[in-house]
């Protein structure tokens, strides 16, 4: 090789090495920044299901036992506590919806009541499925109602749950949402039934 | 076997590279004057993503292992710009044909967004080797047909008339909604349903 | 050119998605709303000012048959540090324009205006080009993202992951909503695009007479 070549050679790779240099710098200052974002975004959602909790614990036999977790789209379980208390469940649930999956935070508390739902990812039509992440449609009585082991259904279904107008099918996808977790709930907390209740350490 | 035929048919139909993910924008206004330029280019595009989505697959299991993830828009944009080389000069020795046909589009692939597009979107689905490759191949298509429909319409544009004003890339965008429109008519189709899955 | 000069033929001469009609991809793309279109705009002038500046002052050591690598290499580089940045301070609209933000390094404006301008000038001048040409995408995005949040949902501005409900000028349910869907996002520009070339002609006209 020419010594032009080589120098070719030189200015890219000094151009590459500086760059990866700046980025390495970049990352060590954001990549904590960005986890400790994602852990409080998490957090708040899961505090959004269920209020009356302050401390979240993964569950992660639970989704290992039931073979049929993938049919009920359930991601993840958390055991919500308040000071050692237990105070219910929370499932981060995936459906599918109209444009795509619909991912949300569910909470039941400890008594079997539904506490909250919260659509967290989704990508349905603006304006007609994008609905389903309003107050209006999330805290409607048949929701509110809602307890552990029961399952609703869309108004269309002769259900109890009012969809959004013309988002049937996006409004169906928060209902199955609901019922997997309220089942999952309940046979949740049938165990601790038996077991008398649940250790916290 | 239906699982590759459903990431193939979403990528073409639902979550089309052009009218629904907006990837490919710039040779979609800009090479689809001629039906021949247009199939042309959606062969030379087939043909990178296809192998961009290889390679990138591999390219993103090493940047993991290396934990050195935040190098990766960097190093698959400059995969792609030698691979778009390497696949000119190899073209060129081996297919004088096919080299007269893709030539002159492949040196523009580089900048085209739906080959880094379609490298990303793999690592942020957690596809496999051959779902990368399938979903490249079918985003491809997607693209390809969008791009050889809107030539054949805007063949016909050229000779019809219009105000000044909305010539060339005006009427071309509005027509590009209209096709978008009926590309709306997938969305929401219950596609995993129809093929089983 | 004056540096005002430099500035002025990136915002309106040359602007780069009216005039220039580059960087269509997040041009149609994320402009359903005002705040990811500003957003979008700002990032990416961000990384135009930033490699322009760095290529002009590389300019004599960069090789010729090696520019356009190193640049691609320099606009990665700023595009990550973008990315990262953005993720770590406003997670949210890092999540709404995902991808389009790494994207930022094949925005055809990016590389033109590195090859074009800052390649022949001093690190100032290209730093003020970065800015104008910036500003110019800026504006057509904000432009173009406002009609459709305007049009499509009756408000402006709205920004819920910033706690800002916006300003409601009339009720959702009156809005056009093909505007904020992918077929509203062709049209819009079409006719935006229309408008100002018949703006443009009209003017010329005039200096004419």
């Amino acid at each position: 090789m020419g010594k032009s070549e080589w120098r070719l050679i030189m200015v890219l790779t000094v151009i590459c090495v500086v760059s990866g240099g700046v980025l390495g710098w970049v990352n060590a200052l954001t990549a904590p920044v960005i986890k400790a974002q994602e852990e409080l975004a998490k957090q708040r959602a899961l505090q959004e299901a269920l209020p009356a909790a302050t401390t979240f614990v993964e569950e992660k036999e639970f989704l290992g036992k039931t073979e049929s977790s993938g049919r009920t789209g359930i991601v993840e379980v958390y055991r919500a506590y308040d000071d050692a208390e237990a105070k219910g469940f929370v499932f981060i649930v995936d459906q599918k919806g109209y444009g795509g999956p619909i991912r949300m935070v569910i909470g039941v508390t400890a008594t079997g009541n539904l506490s909250g739902v919260k659509v967290i990812s989704h990508s349905e039509t603006p304006g007609l499925g994008a609905k389903i992440t309003d107050a209006q449609f999330l805290t409607q009585p048949a929701f509110r109602e809602a307890k552990a082991g029961m399952a609703l259904a869309v108004t269309k279904d002769k259900g109890e749950v009012d969809a959004i107008a013309s988002a049937t099918i996006s409004s169906r996808a928060v209902v199955h949402g609901v019922n997997a977790a309220l089942s999952a709930a309940q046979s949740l907390l049938e165990v601790e039934a038996t077991n008398g209740g649940v250790d916290v350490d | 076997m239906t699982e590759y035929l459903f990431i193939v048919l979403s990528a073409i139909f639902i979550n089309n590279f052009i009218v629904a993910r907006f990837l490919g924008i710039c040779p979609f206004l800009g090479v689809s004057k001629q039906v021949e330029t247009a199939t042309g280019m959606g062969m030379a595009v087939t043909f990178v993503m296809a192998l961009a989505s290889g390679i990138t697959y591999w390219i993103q299991k090493v940047l993991v292992v290396l934990d050195i993830e935040f190098l990766r828009t960097i190093t698959f944009i400059l995969v792609i710009a030698v691979l778009v080389q390497f696949v000119e000069m190899v073209i060129k020795k081996s297919s004088p044909v096919l080299y007269q046909a893709l030539g002159i589009y492949l040196p523009l692939i580089t900048t085209n967004c739906a080959v880094l597009g379609v490298t990303i979107i793999n690592v942020d689905e957690n596809y496999n080797f051959l779902q990368s490759v399938v979903n490249g191949i079918g985003g491809a298509l997607g693209f390809s047909l969008l791009l050889i429909l809107f030539a054949g319409i805007r063949e016909r544009l050229a000779f019809a008339p219009l105000p000044k004003a909305i010539e060339g890339i005006p009427i071309a965008l509005i027509t590009a909604g209209l096709i978008s429109i009926a590309f709306l008519g997938f969305s929401g189709f219950d596609l995993a349903a129809l093929l089983g899955l | 050119m004056t540096k005002w000069q430099i500035f002025k033929n990136g915002v309106f001469n040359e602007n780069p998605t009216f005039r220039l009609v580059l960087g269509m991809c997040p041009t149609l793309a994320v402009t359903t709303a005002m705040v990811n279109g500003l957003g979008m705009g700002i990032a990416t002038t961000l990384v135009l000012t930033g490699s322009n500046v760095i290529i002009a002052l590389l300019r004599k050591v960069i090789p010729k048959e090696i520019r356009i690598p190193a640049y691609i290499v320099v606009i990665a580089t700023f595009t990550t540090i973008i990315d990262k940045t953005m993720a770590a301070s406003m997670p949210d609209l890092h999540r709404v324009l995902g991808i389009f933000i790494p994207l930022i390094v094949v925005n055809c404006i990016v590389l033109a205006r590195a090859e074009a301008f800052a390649s022949k000038h001093n690190a100032l001048d290209a730093a003020v080009d970065g800015l104008g040409m910036g500003m110019g995408f800026t504006l057509a995005l904000t432009l173009l993202s406002s009609i459709r949040e305007l049009v499509g949902t009756g408000t402006l501005l709205k920004a819920t992951d910033f706690g800002f409900e916006g300003f409601a000028l009339f009720p959702e349910d009156l809005g056009a909503k093909l505007l904020i869907l992918p077929p509203g996002a062709f049209i819009t520009l079409g006719l935006l695009l229309a408008g100002i070339n018949w703006l443009v002609a009209r003017k010329e006209e005039k200096a004419h007479d």
